[in-house]
């Protein structure tokens, strides 16, 4: 079943008679089914930002359609843009994006807060996605009282309690050290296996890539290649940093290499 | 570009900032100004109005509040506005400005702006005293106390302080502006904010202060007030601040404990959001709290003064219009005069409640003022009876020759003892002086009735028959008639009661006849809120000040996290929390802000006025007076203060909700 549906999707900064428009993103097309764990990788200025943006729904597309849940986005109204992406997508940020007013148990729940869900269902669903995370003993804390590998934990938390359609990953390694990094990419991993939750994520990093199951590569606003992975990790990682290799540009952060 | 068009650009493209900034330096000025103006004002130095030393001394020490209080004021707002563009400073200095051009840039900033406010605030305090007069005479009934004029002194004055006090201020913000400081107020204070903390110690605390405060005022009465007035204001003070900084955390933790409350809807943001700053904002909000029970205290107090004059104005004037003529007047004049003023009084709108005319005579004898020597006059049991019927008093019992019932009522409630002693226990003897002899009464009786209003407040009904016998032997001038009317509305009697004065004595004079006594309630009442107005302004001046000037702090006050909330409501944005959501978390925020220190100030002030008429109550001649209402009708007057403080509030917290909602919205885009 098709989740997400990308029909000729550009978007263009300025305006489009003017000669300094720049075309961010060009005629995209994809498709991401049920329980897939695509990433999208590409340098700095590929659009992959712009693309997310899009996909969740914070700007408008120039030209083309976005389908969520068959859902057409450009069809909703300001109000009620927010509220399908309450329900449908689950976000997982660089900067984790958690309130520290909050605690970590209250930024978890506030997406079914909002939706007044019942209080006894609201705690039956914290305690099993916190058990699923393995974030329990840190649920009472404060935000800043604990790790940046947890904090991250606790946003994707908070991503999926509301069981979205879709989980839209935005460098979500991007701040972390190379082991949290890789207990992230492994809790993605295993939600992606084991509850099939459909995962869209977007990185530079060919570490955390080397988790999906398949990768589309952008640049300069266009789809360069798309890559899927049949065998172990290790050899997909080593064919992303090929394609990456020829595809060339500048990647706007150092990343690390966890081999 | 130069420093000067950077300036200029500044100010164009932060208009927001700067216009809130310019709106209470000018409100600060035109407050000064429109008090100054009044202070300084020809009629108000040299007029009769201000003549008694209590209202000098309170002048005086009103201006001295506005002056504190514009010093504070425009200090706090002028950091508040600095600190706000903190960011921009930073970027500044990042670029390469120096601290002297930074420095110069401010300082010449806020001169410019002081100045603006200067001429801004003269016009707009020429205005508003302009309305405020014809308001005041509207208001009050009477006409203005003072006339419009603009005193060239005021705005002498006005200018050359405020610019003193903008330049100082200027100085002030430069020297406070270090070097390291713009860094470092430049950097987002994103760190890690400490959850509010709580102290049942404290809070208890807190709770008992108030407690004990409000049970010590509640039970103030005159012998003790002195003693507690200070240790109940500190005690009040202290469990103000524990009260905002700690039960409402301790409050705030409970509802978080509530999963049902807590965690339906936006009560989770809100709730929490709240948390942190009711702590941040503890001091702010119970200045404001104490303020507000100041302002209302003050005003209630002077609403009640005022208010019970009215009540002793009908204490003192039993009658709301009493005339005494001495003369033979005939059935038929008698008549025509009783018909005359009830027409006079129906063309005006003024309700007649009762209205009589008792002829009777007087003799020179029994007096019981002494100072005004006026002797009780005689009345006929039959012409009493009459006149009981048409005014609804109690109706005399059957009197024997040689005795008499004395019918009247005294202000203070008693009988005039230096005539009778105390007719409880004894009756007395009252002499009159005939032409041949004398004739005298033993007074076996006292009944109180509102007769007519002093000096001609008592009589003595004798028996009818008798009566006619005295009637054989007075000469013309011992003759009376006694005229007495009730109205309604009395109060607005006053144009009426004036026409009948004029008519009533031309009509007595072609009889050749004598109006000893010509009196009327509303007159009286005139005079005293005449005087009272003056301190009834002054109190709607200083209320406004505080109003204003509390406004305008819990305005900055909420600007003051304008940057905080703009990256954590981005963060709600992200993630899914539509703009009307978070719009309801920030007015249900500023709202607290703006009505939870109202609301205990108006507690407080209750419990202040509650003291004040437990002292007054306690004063033996007021309590004499009986004055109930006192305690009836207290608080019923503060309603008016109270409603008028609100809507102010109201309006205050819808601009400053309104602009700070337009602030978040623009850094979306």
């Amino acid at each position: 079943m098709t989740v997400l549906k990308v029909q000729g999707l550009s978007k263009v900064y300025g305006s489009e008679k003017n000669s300094a428009a720049t075309w961010a993103l060009e005629n995209i097309n994809f498709e991401v089914d049920q329980g897939e764990f695509l990433g999208v990788m590409g340098p700095s200025g590929s659009g992959k930002t712009t693309l997310l943006n899009l996909l969740a729904s914070l700007d408008k597309p120039t030209t083309g359609h976005i389908e969520i849940a068959g859902v057409d986005l450009s069809k909703l109204k300001d109000e009620e843009t927010a509220m399908f992406r309450r329900k449908n997508i689950g976000f997982v940020f660089q900067d984790f994006n958690l309130l520290y007013t909050l605690s970590v148990k209250e930024n978890i729940i506030l997406p079914l807060a909002l939706d007044e869900v019942r209080p006894s269902d609201i705690e039956k669903r914290v305690s099993q996605v916190a058990e699923n995370l393995g974030i329990t003993h840190i649920l009472d804390k404060r935000v800043f009282e604990i790790s940046q590998g947890e904090q991250q934990r606790t946003a994707i938390a908070r991503a999926i309690i509301n069981r979205p359609k879709v989980v839209l990953a935005d460098e979500p390694t991007g701040n972390l050290d190379s082991k949290s990094a890789n207990g992230v990419m492994k809790t993605f991993s295993s939600l992606n296996e084991e509850y099939g939750i459909t995962i869209l994520m977007v990185t530079h990093d060919p570490f955390a890539a080397s988790f999906c199951k398949r990768i589309l590569f952008l640049k300069d606003g266009e789809i360069f290649s798309e890559l899927r992975r049949s065998d172990g990790r290790q050899k997909f990682f080593q064919q992303v940093i090929d394609v990456l290799s020829v595809m060339g540009g500048t990647f706007d952060e150092p990343y690390q290499l966890n081999l | 570009m130069n420093l000067t068009s950077l300036i200029y650009k500044n100010m164009k493209g932060l208009r927001y900032k700067y216009v809130t900034f310019l709106l209470s330096s000018v409100f600060s000025v035109t407050i000064f100004y429109l008090f100054a103006s009044f202070v300084m004002h020809p009629n108000v130095e040299f007029g009769p109005s201000v003549s008694d030393t209590g209202v000098q001394i309170g002048l005086l020490a009103c201006e001295i509040i506005i002056v504190i209080f514009s010093f504070f004021f425009v200090w706090y707002s002028s950091s508040a506005f600095i600190k706000s563009r903190a960011n921009e400073f930073g970027l500044l200095s990042t670029l390469g400005a120096s601290r002297r051009q930074l420095s110069k840039m401010i300082f010449t900033e806020s001169v410019i702006i002081g100045e603006i406010a200067i001429g801004l605030g003269l016009l707009l305090g020429t205005l508003l005293l302009r309305m405020f007069l014809s308001a005041m005479s509207l208001l009050l009934q009477v006409d203005s106390p003072i006339e419009f004029a603009i005193v060239p002194e005021a705005i002498v004055y006005t200018f050359i302080g405020y610019s003193l006090l903008f330049i100082f201020v200027a100085l002030i913000n430069v020297r406070g502006l270090k070097k390291g400081q713009i860094v470092d107020l430049s950097r987002q204070s994103q760190k890690a904010k400490k959850p509010p903390a709580f102290s049942w110690i404290l809070g208890l605390f807190a709770l008992l202060c108030l407690s004990v405060g409000y049970y010590l005022a509640w039970t103030t009465d005159g012998r003790t007030v002195l003693l507690r007035i200070l240790p109940v204001i500190g005690i009040v003070c202290v469990g103000t601040y524990f009260l905002f900084s700690q039960v409402s955390v301790g409050f705030l933790r409970s509802i978080r404990k509530n999963k049902g409350v807590y965690y339906r809807g936006l009560n989770l943001l809100t709730v929490s959001e709240l948390g942190f700053k009711v702590q941040d904002n503890a001091r702010v909000l119970s200045i404001t709290a104490i303020l507000t029970a100041v302002v209302l205290t003050a005003i209630g107090t002077l609403n009640i003064s005022s208010q019970t004059l009215v009540e002793m104005r009908e204490f003192d004037y039993p009658q709301a219009l009493s005339v005494t003529i001495e003369g033979k007047l005939e059935p038929h004049e008698l008549e025509k005069i009783e018909l005359a003023l009830r027409s006079e009084f129906q063309s005006d709108g003024v309700h007649v409640q009762s209205g009589a005319v008792l002829p009777g005579i007087m003799f020179r004898g029994a007096v019981w003022d002494w100072d005004m020597n006026v002797p009780i006059p005689l009345i006929s049991e039959e012409d009493f009876k009459v006149w009981a019927e048409q005014s609804g008093a109690p109706y005399v019992e059957d009197v024997l020759p040689g005795e008499a019932v004395m019918v009247g009522s005294y202000p203070w409630g008693d009988p005039p003892h230096t005539l009778c002693g105390d007719l409880q226990s004894r009756a007395f003897e009252v002499d009159y002086e005939l032409d041949e002899g004398e004739i005298s009464f033993v007074v076996c009786q006292s009944i109180d009735v509102n007769l007519l209003n002093d000096p001609y407040s008592w009589a003595m009904v004798i028996d009818s028959t008798q009566m006619r016998d005295l009637l054989e032997v007075a000469g013309p001038r011992d003759y009376l008639t006694l005229i007495s009317f009730e109205l309604s509305n009395w109060t607005e009697s006053s144009k009426s009661v004036e026409k009948i004065r004029a008519s009533l004595s031309a009509q007595i004079e072609d009889l050749d006849f004598k109006i000893l006594d010509f009196s009327s309630r509303v007159s009286a009442y005139q005079e005293t809120i005449q005087s009272r107005s003056l301190m009834l302004f002054l109190a709607v001046f200083v209320a406004l000040v505080f109003s204003v000037g509390m406004g305008s702090m819990l305005h900055f006050r909420l600007f003051t996290d304008l940057e905080e909330d703009r990256s954590r409501f981005a963060s709600m944005k992200r993630l899914g929390v539509s703009w009307g959501e978070i719009k309801t978390v920030i007015t249900r925020q500023a709202a607290l802000l703006f009505f939870a220190p109202f609301a205990l100030g108006v507690v407080h002030s209750v419990f202040a006025l509650k003291a004040l008429v437990g002292t007054l109550l306690s004063d033996p001649i007021i309590a004499e007076m009986g004055l109930p209402v006192l305690t009836s009708k207290t608080f019923r007057y503060m309603a008016v203060p109270i409603a008028i403080f609100l809507a102010l509030q109201t309006i205050y917290f819808l601009i400053s909700r309104k602009a700070y909602l337009d602030a978040m919205r623009s850094s979306e885009a």
